[in-house]
């Protein structure tokens, strides 16, 4: 096997010293990381340390203005965020983002419209996989996205990211917001995708959840990475304890 | 006043608000996309009241200048997005009006060296005398006016409603930022949202050609579009198309009842006190963006 | 994609440059290398906005005649220096031309404005400086009364002789109820004051008066008012295009009566704009729209030919207007001032000049002035035209 190869293959995407602004402001630092093809990946971090700037960066949403971001072997950095979801790179993000005035089918439609008149015909049968993957949208697909309920938006949401095809799918809080009943329903869905060969990047506040549910993680805080390895061993790290599993200190 | 004269008021109202309804369109489609007051949309439609002439003289049938003169304002409308509007996309809302401003000055010093000053017009459409409704009359180019602008209103619907691009267009207005999440562009869209405002632009210039085609018409045209769509709510397609005609009926009861030297006042007032009690328009919805 | 935007960006200011250099060029004529010193005069026209049909003609005519001159010499070895400007058909910018033209080219005479409205504002500016001024507009009051407008002088006929011309027609028709549409400007106003003043006298009714704006393209609002007060006839007091747009709505609302406009329609453009709602339209105007049915014998008849042919020749495919010929006698007038001022012509003694012209066959009529009229023309100086297949022709009835 060559190695190149391998590496290429594994590392899904990689991150190189990457530094976002907001306005003047650093938000976040020398950021370094990746992702394995496959694999669950949680980012945990406290309010306001920088996960979603991340996320915005990684969809060029937020200008990088040092560092690298590679995708799939190519470089992505500051691509437009229409560029980087045909791709194969899907975010739902922390708010939504659904288009209310729009029905619950032409949100998900529209989840594929990068390649929607090139694949008219696959795109149909997709929207049926969808909507068995997120049962709860069925029967609904008439409705103004606007109307549905929290737990079913967020459903939406993520139906709509995959409709995308993503090879990487990035889910921002996910869980915010919701019953704890959905909240399990959803993160049941995650690991189903998993088997379906979809990688996830999941950014979440329930570090206890996120923890739970992926392979490794990355902790950030005030936009450095201070801490990762494999997600069993931080939930035992007394370091996570005390920040994040409001257990106390030793 | 008898019925008859009445019924004139109204038709001759209705015939002019078919005309700023048209042009309020383009206004609200720019506006929703973009978010940008579009003050070239007046000199849209002078292009293609120009065009029209222009392709007229040289011998094309009717549908053939109509077609010509509405898609060379479209590809003008985008031209214009793409070489003042995309590189300045990030400066404010404001500058970005400025912009539009110096364009539409732009664009009439442009057509005054090309045609000139002298007022031009093309044959109507149809010939025939003019045509009676309960005592009024309406020549008929009027009711090609008034058929333009249900034509855009269809040709919209169907666009929006129907076509997953329109879709695309209608997310970009809803929630930009899940727009570009989802693949689409919104430059293009302001892209598309300029060819589609100038197209409806010019179509009203074409069937206004009959009656008047000069490089200076575009302003006048322009405010009172603007009117209508601000009285729309600036997001609504009917909420527009209901204000132009109002705009239309307002200014043809102000002629006869006040003067004519109040018209543009009447229409300026409708709109400030629309403003004033409810700002969001007679049509808007605060909040919720609607194509 | 960079490299296209920024070609598509150079032609759009290339176009911008040509538009910003033609402007400039437009309204100056170059320098002579004569070795005496060329006289400088000035002239403001509208030659955009509204009134550009009034103004393009004017400005061609004028600078037609100062090119003749020069091409023969000039006057007593001077050339003429004509400068032009635009005031685009509104009297503030008319008011800081007369100004620039006053102080900075230090003109000697001013011809224009096209409209009465930015006439008026001119007037108060040539009277503090004292330059002589010759305007082509309607209005009388721009030289009225003559003892307050020493400096003022007009070759247009004044609105109370074509009220006087139009009343006489009227009365010769047994008409005594007639509808007044003015346009709302000062050539429309003015036009109403005068008619008003003697429509009294000569038992005539003004049934209603419908004003509307010189940039309005629909007249029904006001036409169905016309129709309901039920008169003989109607009388427009407007320029085209909004005296056209008056003919198309008179049409759309069917209206019978006879359509009586006013002189300013004579040009090719209230044809052009109206269509075949022109036909039957009758208006009085000068001769010159007429001069091909004129006799022989008429004072005017070779000073208007020759001027026909020489437009015709110059302006190909451009049609003959009244308006044309106010600005050619204006310039007429200011140049033979020049003349008979020797070598060292002064505003003042132009202005003396002017006031002596008497039996003086122009375009628009004959004149002759006086230290108490500033415009000399009298009703023979009106023909009625009527408009038939689109064409002007003499009315004889
Ligand atoms: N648009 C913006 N302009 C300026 N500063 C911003 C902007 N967005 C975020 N920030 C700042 O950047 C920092 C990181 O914000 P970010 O939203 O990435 O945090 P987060 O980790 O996602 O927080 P949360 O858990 O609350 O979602 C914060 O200090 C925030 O105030
Ligand atoms: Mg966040």
């Amino acid at each position: 096997m060559r190695p190149t190869w391998a590496g290429r293959c594994s590392s899904l995407l990689k991150l190189e010293d990457v530094e976002v602004y907001h306005g003047q402001s650093l938000v976040l630092k020398a950021i370094s990381l990746h992702v394995q093809a496959g694999e669950i990946i949680a980012l945990v971090g406290a309010n306001g340390s920088g996960k979603s700037t991340l996320m915005g960066a990684l969809t060029g949403l937020n200008p990088v203005r040092r560092g690298k971001v590679v995708f799939l072997g190519q470089d992505i950095t500051n691509k437009q965020p229409h560029r980087i979801v045909a791709s194969g790179m899907s975010l739902v993000p922390e708010r939504r983002e659904i288009f209310n005035a729009l029905t619950v089918e032409d949100n998900l439609i529209l989840g594929a419209y990068h390649r929607y008149y090139r694949d008219k015909k696959n795109i149909r049968q997709e929207l049926q996989n969808v909507l068995d993957m997120f049962p709860a949208l069925r029967g609904k697909e008439k409705r103004l996205a606007g109307a549905l309920s929290g737990g079913e938006q967020q459903m939406l949401a993520m139906g709509r990211g995959l409709m995308s095809n993503p090879r990487l799918l990035l889910l921002d809080e996910p869980s915010i917001g919701l019953a704890p009943l959905i909240i399990q329903e959803i993160f049941k869905i995650l690991l189903n995708l998993k088997e379906l060969g979809t990688t996830i990047m999941l950014v979440e506040q329930n570090a206890q959840l996120a923890l739970t549910y992926s392979d490794r993680a990355y902790v950030l805080e005030r936009g450095e990475l201070v801490l990762d390895g494999a997600s069993s061993a931080l939930l035992k790290d007394p370091r996570i304890e005390a920040a994040y599993l409001g257990k106390k200190a030793l | 006043m008898d019925s008859s004269s009445l019924m004139q008021y109204i038709l001759t109202g209705l015939a002019q608000g078919g005309l700023y309804a048209l042009i309020g369109l383009g206004f609200v489609l720019i506006y929703n996309v973009t978010g940008i007051i579009n003050f070239v949309q007046g000199e849209f439609v002078m292009l293609g009241a120009m065009l029209a002439v222009t392709y007229e003289r040289m011998g094309l049938p009717l549908p053939l200048v109509i077609v010509f003169a509405v898609v060379s304002v479209a590809l003008i409308g985008a031209g214009l997005e793409v070489i003042s509007i995309r590189p300045a996309r990030r400066a404010t809302p404001l500058t970005l009006i400025i912009i539009t401003i110096g364009l539409s000055m732009a664009v009439r010093g442009i057509a005054l060296l090309i045609w000139g000053t002298d007022p031009l017009v093309i044959p109507a459409f149809s010939g025939g005398g003019p045509i009676k409704i309960l005592g009024g009359a309406l020549m008929p180019q009027q009711f090609w006016i008034l058929g333009a602008t249900a034509v855009s209103v269809l040709g919209l619907y169907i666009f929006l409603d129907l076509t997953v691009m329109g879709k695309a267009f209608r997310a970009c207005v809803i929630n930009k930022m899940g727009a570009s999440l989802m693949g689409i562009s919104p430059r293009r869209m302001s892209t598309l949202a300029f060819a589609l405002g100038a197209a409806v632009g010019a179509l009203g210039g074409v069937v206004f050609a009959p009656t008047l085609a000069s490089y200076d018409m575009g302003m006048a045209l322009g405010v009172k579009g603007f009117v209508a769509a601000v009285l729309g709510g600036l997001t609504s397609v009917p909420g527009v198309i209901l204000s132009g005609f109002i705009v239309g009926i307002g200014e043809s009861f102000g002629t006869a009842f006040i003067s004519s030297g109040y018209k543009d006042a009447i229409s300026l007032f409708i709109l400030l006190l629309v403003l004033l009690v409810r700002p969001q328009g007679l049509f808007g919805i605060y909040g919720g963006k609607r194509v | 994609m960079k490299k296209r935007m920024l070609m598509l960006m150079s032609v759009v200011l290339v176009f911008v440059l040509v538009f910003v250099a033609g402007c400039g060029s437009a309204s100056t004529t170059a320098p002579t290398s004569n070795e005496k010193k060329p006289f400088v005069i000035g002239a403001v026209f509208d030659i955009t906005g509204p009134a550009s049909s009034l103004g393009i003609p004017e400005k061609n005519s004028a600078q037609m005649l100062v090119d003749q001159i020069n091409k023969a010499g000039g006057i007593n070895g001077h050339k003429v220096d004509l400068k032009i400007l635009d005031d685009k058909s509104t009297p503030a910018e008319a008011a800081l031309d007369i100004k620039q033209l006053i102080e900075q080219d230090h003109v000697l005479a001013v011809i224009g404005a096209s409209t009465s409205g930015a006439s008026m504002s001119m007037v108060p500016i040539a009277m503090d400086k004292q330059i002589p001024m010759v305007s082509a507009a309607a209005s009388a009051a721009i030289v009225r009364p003559a003892s307050d407008h020493k400096w003022i002088f007009k070759t247009a006929q004044p609105d109370d002789l074509v009220a006087k011309v139009v009343v006489t027609y009227l009365k010769a028709h047994n008409i005594t109820s007639v509808a007044f549409m003015p346009v709302n400007n000062d050539f429309g106003n003015s036009g109403l004051k005068e008619f008003q003043a003697q429509a009294g006298a000569a038992g005539i009714n003004i049934v209603t008066v419908q004003k509307f704006e010189a940039s309005d393209t629909d007249m029904t609002a006001q036409l169905t008012k016309v129709k309901d007060a039920k008169p003989q006839a109607v009388i427009v007091w407007s320029t085209p295009p909004s005296a056209a747009y008056v003919a198309k709505s008179y049409k759309q609302l069917g209206l019978t009566m006879p359509q009586i406009q006013s002189h300013g329609i004579g040009n090719k453009s209230f044809i052009d704009v109206a269509g075949d709602a022109a036909n039957g339209v009758i208006f009085p105007a000068g001769k010159l729209l007429a001069v091909d049915t004129l006799s022989a014998s008429d004072p005017q008849k070779s000073v208007l030919s020759k001027y026909a042919s020489d437009y015709q020749a110059a302006f190909p495919g451009q049609a003959l207007s009244t308006f044309g010929g106010h600005a050619y006698d204006a310039t007429n007038m200011v140049l033979d001032a020049l003349k008979a001022s020797g070598d060292n012509p002064t505003a003042s003694s132009i202005r003396d000049q002017l006031e002596k012209i008497s039996n003086y066959p122009g375009i628009t009529g004959v004149f002759n002035m006086s230290p108490s009229e500033h415009n000399g023309l009298d009703t023979s100086s009106m023909v009625w035209i009527k408009i038939a297949n689109g064409k002007w022709t003499l009315d004889q009835n």
